[in-house]
């Protein structure tokens, strides 16, 4: 086996066992107020996997965390932070919302109308998540409090734009609902699974090309690993920092807009049940890797999926699985955590460390 | 008019509690070199615990204590995590902030089989009893509790802990220059973990000042921010007491204003916005001259040099 497969299979085997350390933390958590762990995962895996339409469904609910996974992963290569996909998705989905409706109101081709769509949700994604980059690059700001706080400025914003200039008729704000032709067609009719999920894999193809093959990519990439040897070398870190925002911005309004035109047919309010924050679980559970992003998605997405189905079948509620993502960061983000365990298992702790210094 | 400025200061006060105690304890826990992100959920769990707490004992003050462990564990962990461990320091303030999301609902539904808000529980008694007969001061200062004298003296007790003892004198060596702390005998792991701990303390009892304080139940999502704006507060404030709490006093004077404003025949999402946008406003004007303790965010490994 040469260096690198060795290398790639210790990194599976610390994510797997990082994931079986968060599994067992939130069971025992489960286990202490009360509840049986067993059959609160069994019911979350019967949920995310138990039936044909459940595995659609899983994938249907990972396809938003595709692209906000993809938007907080792209600004960690280049060492940024985005917190702030929340706002960018919710952006990017009342612009597919409104514009939708207009272009089947004046008759444009539904094809064009989709990739309009989803260009002016990129473009509106991206002038958001311009804000916290200009204002970090130029001023300073703390990017995290900034885009934290356009969060809200994007929920306030959008909650207005549905309830009054572009409501459509009905009891609950949403705007008006996108005749189906304009929506991104659905595999199969009874499932909510749709073309966004392509689109998702078509993305993170594109940004692993991006960063592997692009000068552009690599100049982001050494901005990431050595800030100082960037500059040295010539890079421009305004500007960069700037781009990546942009891009970054954009990929997580694409989550908004494939919701609306994909899911729902229409902006409603709390179109995301924090899929934003989810996203950033991904990025972690990624480990710098464009397509750990599919793979953590499917996973976060699976979980989601599953956990629904606590709501009705348990006691418990779905937001538990919230509770197992904060688990899965903390065991990821912490190689600490899971070499200590394998210290203790081999009982050779003293020799370790003793190495280690 | 006066009545309304009177209630409206009276608000600000009563609203920029809890902005002033997490920002002080953020203070706390970057002085001594450790972001700590997760103030927010921190808030969440102070203020279900100290709901919790005042629910089953029917005394606020065992909320208060609830709410005080809860901080402590939790800042354990978190000093744990990112001294011990050398966890990236802001992904696992996401991580706590994530917990804070689920946990606080899981446990709400646990205690009160319901996903959305607490019954009414006890809460710290208001000082109107004492002082309603005196006029402007009773408008003013009515609506407080025992808490906001706490906050009052933790307020100017940090200043002189900060700034004119030898353990404030080491806390700023830590967070500038820890290597120095180090070489002066000082035990710089030991001492970041308790900072962390009483940072994430001050933000739990912030936290049980919004739910047993002022509206004597939790609701989901009660926080709305505030760990954020306290953040935003303490970089306003140059990570100094005193001007950590006036600068609390103008974002909890924001959020009054903003409250004010909402009988007016307006958009409501236009001035719920307000104290978000001025958030940003004053990091932008603040954040460029100022630099807050030099080595934050950056573990402190012994023995290895930049």
């Amino acid at each position: 086996m040469n260096i690198k497969m060795v290398r790639f299979n210790s990194r599976v085997s610390y994510t797997l066992l990082s994931l079986v350390a968060s599994f067992t933390v939130c069971g025992i958590l489960l286990l202490i107020v009360g509840y049986n762990p067993l059959s609160v995962y069994g019911i979350v895996a019967e949920g995310s996997l138990g039936s044909s339409y459940s595995i659609m469904k899983s994938l249907a609910k990972a396809t938003p965390l595709i692209f906000t996974g993809l938007s907080v992963f792209f600004a960690d290569q280049a060492g940024l932070f985005n917190i702030g996909a929340e706002g960018q998705l919710l952006i990017g989905g009342i612009t597919s919302g409104i514009f939708a409706y207009y272009f089947s109101t004046i008759g444009l081709p539904p094809f064009v109308s989709i990739i309009l769509c989803l260009t002016l949700s990129f473009i509106a994604g991206a002038v958001w998540g311009f804000i916290p980059g200009f204002l970090k690059a130029y001023y300073g700001a703390n990017e995290f409090i900034v885009s934290m706080m356009l969060n809200y400025v994007a929920q306030y914003l959008c909650e207005y734009l549905v309830t009054y200039p572009f409501r459509g008729p009905g009891v609950t704000a949403k705007t008006n609902e996108i005749p189906a032709s304009y929506q991104l067609p659905r595999f199969v009719d009874v499932s909510q699974l749709n073309l966004g999920f392509v689109l998702g894999i078509l993305a993170v193809v594109a940004v692993f090309l991006f960063f592997r093959y692009t000068v552009s990519g690599r100049r982001i990439r050494t901005m990431g690993r050595n800030n100082v040897a960037a500059v040295i070398s010539g890079v421009n870190v305004r500007k960069e920092t700037i781009i990546v925002f942009l891009i970054s911005g954009g990929i997580a309004a694409l989550a908004g807009s494939t919701e609306v035109l994909g899911v729902h047919g229409f902006y409603i309010n709390d179109l995301s049940p924090g899929y934003g924050f989810d996203g950033i679980a991904v990025s972690v559970l990624a480990q710098g890797n464009s397509f750990g992003v599919l793979i953590a998605s499917l996973l976060f997405g699976a979980l989601r999926s599953g956990g629904s189905r606590l709501d009705l079948r348990s006691e418990v509620p779905s937001e538990f699985i919230i509770v197992l993502q904060a688990a899965v960061v903390v065991f990821i983000a912490t190689p600490r955590l899971i070499d200590m365990l394998k210290i203790r298992r081999r009982g050779s702790s003293k020799k370790k460390e003793a190495i280690d210094g | 008019m006066a009545d309304t400025i009177l209630s409206m200061l009276g608000s600000t006060l009563r609203i920029s509690l809890p902005i002033i105690l997490c920002a002080l304890g953020g203070m706390f826990s970057e002085r001594c070199g450790i972001l700590n992100i997760g103030m927010e959920g921190i808030m969440l769990l102070g203020a279900l615990f100290g709901a919790i707490g005042s629910y089953v004992s029917g005394n606020a003050y065992v909320g208060l204590l609830f709410a005080i462990v809860l901080g402590a564990v939790i800042g354990l962990m978190h000093a744990f995590l990112t001294i011990k461990c050398h966890t990236n320091q802001i992904i696992d303030g996401v991580a706590i902030n994530l917990l804070g999301d689920g946990l606080s609902i899981l446990l709400l539904d646990l205690v009160w089989g319901n996903k959305g808000k607490s019954t009414e529980v006890a809460g710290f008694a208001t000082l109107d009893s004492i002082i309603h007969d005196i006029p402007v001061i009773s408008d003013l200062f009515g609506s407080l509790n025992i808490l906001f004298l706490m906050m009052i003296i933790l307020v100017i007790a940090s200043y002189f802990y900060v700034f004119r003892t030898p353990w404030g004198l080491r806390l700023r060596v830590i967070g500038d220059k820890p290597e120095a702390a180090d070489s002066m005998g000082i035990n710089v792991e030991r001492s970041q973990m308790l900072y962390v701990m009483v940072g994430a303390i001050l933000a739990a009892i912030a936290g049980a000042a919004l739910s047993i304080g002022s509206i004597r139940y939790f609701s989901k999502g009660m926080v709305a921010g505030r760990g954020y704006m306290a953040l935003a507060a303490l970089v306003f404030g140059m990570w100094h007491p005193i001007l950590i709490f006036l600068s609390g006093l103008f974002f909890g004077f924001i959020q009054a204003l903003q409250i004010n404003l909402q009988v007016y025949d307006f958009p409501v999402q236009f001035i719920q916005m307000i104290p978000y946008v001025i958030t940003i406003v004053m990091l932008v004007l603040t954040s460029k001259n100022n630099k807050g303790p030099k080595n934050t965010g950056k573990p402190y490994i012994r023995g290895i040099r930049e």
